[in-house]
């Protein structure tokens, strides 16, 4: 039976550390697998321990030494088979010295710990590895999420997820992607290669809605785990406060996303004293630092945005025209017709209906979006405040047969019901 | 701006220290507000740029789309053209710009992202010190010299006495750190000042 204060202990050090220690053991042994084992081996090796023993002052160090030295002894026992077939005409004399040098390596405790885990996250994110890939990855690796959890949170077999981690991990030994922090040459264009992992990470959590997406939920917490420690690790860039920030902002609204009885709730009418006012306000000041340092980039702008949001009272003070602004500068740097869409909406509600339905317009004409069940929604609900409800029950109905989950077409089906009954 | 500041804080954190050049112009285009980048972009002080009228920092080559332009943001809510911009230092930028229509503060306002720029070439004398640029009347001379007119042809075809064409190469030669006028026509089209195919154009045929 294991006491509950050291199981606390283990968990905690599970979420704090795991990461550090199998970026540790990859660095010196090169052996993504072998990290793994044998972190897992010593957070085992800890829950015996710690309960006589008591908790180390440092449980990091602890689990990185015992995790060190389990690796020592598994390469032992792999060198002495080698040795066994050397004598069978191999060359034992270089697999020896070969493996002494790594030996030296696992007993030299350097102090790069930190460094380590940057290397592990631009490692796990390098463009060469397909992009599902480096999500998995970053979550095995870095959070220590298990592959059936991180299965489950995908809605993939956990037989797919394995394959998947493997072929990654395969391909970094393949086609030797150094493990790394890059050079600065390309350390700007790579950061924003994790920012984007890591908010495709936020993302898949954010969309989960239900309770009985809890994992999915945590997909959330993990994303913003990761990210605050790379801040931590890279303070002078603004645009990883600003995704930071970004997801502090929205993950904040999450208790008013979803009504009692499970449904999807729009900002307009969620319960805004539900929101979390300790995350908004933590969002709101990384995000005013990091404008304050310069160069808004794509993040920051959407903080900046999501920050409105937060600061509306109610949904009637939104300010939209600012949001509108900040949409149009967002277009400038990045031009998508997503964000030209959300833009739109900011145009609408800001008070000049026509001119967002316009823009509206003219991007279903456009045919980029075409089946992105939003546009559809958006002009259904931007024809509905303008009084046009024949052309919004249509836009709602094209919707409704885009709409890719159970919730939003709940959702929508709602709002067909209220223009019918209007 | 301080006051606007409390109410769009974060459009104005954002605005400010954004690394694209931008203006923010109110009615009759006078300049509401610009940002870090684009006083460095034109190489003015904040004062001498907010509150004046922005068609004084526009090229004249440019004035026409100006007017135009304007119809169409008011029109349409947004407009991408480009511009030819005066620097402070007499240098002309090409710029691309996207132009929207927004409701700051609760101000009509249009904001002016600059989203290329290219400056024109540098012109250096030999000490490494930049110099002005030619007038427009002087690279009218300088090309023509470069078509192999003669001093009192350009005269005739400008309407201006033969000195003043002597008055423009020397200030020419002056700007660009040249000491003859072959240095001149050689460096003008090396900077880009000049169009290289006015070499080529047809020798005129000797004047009877």
């Amino acid at each position: 039976m294991t006491d509950p204060i050291v199981q606390r202990a283990v968990d905690a050090a599970f979420r704090e550390e795991w990461g550090r220690v199998v970026a540790a053991l990859i660095r010196r042994t090169g052996d993504w697998d072998l990290a793994e084992e044998c972190a897992q081996e010593a957070f085992t090796e800890a829950l015996r321990h710690w309960p006589e023993d008591g908790v180390p002052q440092k449980p990091g160090a602890w689990l990185t030494t015992v995790a060190g030295n389990r690796a020592i002894d598994r390469l032992r026992r792999a060198k002495r088979g080698s040795e066994l077939l050397a004598e069978t005409g191999h060359d034992a004399n270089a697999t020896h010295a070969a493996d002494e040098d790594v030996m030296d390596e696992l007993f030299t405790e350097t102090d790069e710990i930190e460094d380590d885990r940057l290397r592990l996250l631009f490692t796990c994110c390098h463009p060469a590895l397909p992009l599902e890939g480096r999500v998995a990855l970053t979550l095995r690796s870095l959070t220590g999420l298990t592959t059936a959890e991180i299965a489950k949170a995908f809605l993939v077999p956990e037989a797919t997820m394995a394959k998947r981690l493997t072929r990654a991990k395969n391909k970094i030994t393949a086609a030797r992607i150094p493990y790394r922090v890059p050079p600065a040459h390309l350390l700007p264009e790579r950061t924003s290669g994790v920012l984007v992992v890591l908010y495709l990470m936020f993302n898949e959590g954010y969309g989960a809605s239900s309770g009985d997406d809890l994992i999915r939920v945590g997909l959330c917490q993990e994303a913003i785990r990761v990210t605050r420690a790379l801040r931590e690790l890279m303070p002078d860039e603004p645009e990883v406060s600003g995704l930071l920030a970004l997801m502090l902002l929205q993950h904040a609204r999450r208790a008013a996303r979803v009504s009692a009885d499970g449904e999807l709730v729009t900002l307009e009418h969620q319960d805004r004293s539900r929101w979390n006012a300790a995350e908004i306000q933590q969002g709101t000041e990384l995000l005013e630092a990091a404008l304050r340092r310069g160069h808004a980039g794509t993040y920051q702008l959407q903080a900046a945005v999501a920050a409105c949001h937060a600061q509306a009272a109610t949904a009637a003070d939104t300010d939209w025209q600012q949001i509108a602004a900040l949409y149009g500068l967002l277009e400038a740097n990045s031009p998508s017709p997503v964000v030209r869409l959300n833009r739109a909406v900011a145009v609408a509600m800001g008070g000049d209906l026509d001119g967002g339905l316009a823009i509206v317009e003219e991007l279903s004409a456009d045919g980029r979006l075409q089946n992105y069940y939003l546009l559809d929604a958006t002009r259904a609900d931007l024809l509905r405040r303008r009084g046009d409800t024949a052309q919004a029950t249509t836009a709602y109905q094209r919707a409704l047969a885009l709409a890719p989950s159970e919730t939003e077409r709940r959702y929508l089906m709602r709002r067909l019901e209220e223009l019918s009954g209007a | 701006m301080s006051e606007e500041s409390g109410a769009s804080g974060f459009f104005w954190m954002a605005f400010e220290k954004s690394s694209n050049a931008m203006v923010l112009l109110g009615d009759g285009r006078k300049i509401v507000d610009v940002n870090d980048a684009a006083l460095r972009l034109m190489g003015y002080d904040r004062d001498q740029m907010v509150g004046a009228g922005w068609d004084r920092f526009v090229a004249p080559q440019s004035w026409r789309r100006l007017e135009s332009d304007w119809r169409t943001v008011q029109r349409e809510g947004e407009i991408t053209s480009t511009r030819e911009l005066i620097r402070a230092d007499g240098r002309r930028v090409d710029v691309q710009f996207a132009g929207r229509r927004e409701i700051l503060t609760g101000r009509k306002l249009v904001l002016y992202v600059i989203l290329e720029q290219h400056l024109r070439p540098v012109t250096c004398s030999n000490s490494g010190e930049c110099l002005a640029m030619p007038t427009r009347r002087e690279l009218e001379v300088i090309s023509r010299i470069a078509m192999g007119y003669r001093v009192h042809e350009i005269a005739a075809e400008l309407f201006i006495s033969p000195a003043t064409v002597q008055t423009h190469v020397r200030k020419a030669m002056v700007k660009l750190g040249t000491r003859s006028q072959a240095q001149l026509v050689a460096r003008a089209i090396a900077t880009g000042l000049l169009d290289p195919a006015v070499a080529q154009a047809p020798a005129l045929a000797a004047s009877a």
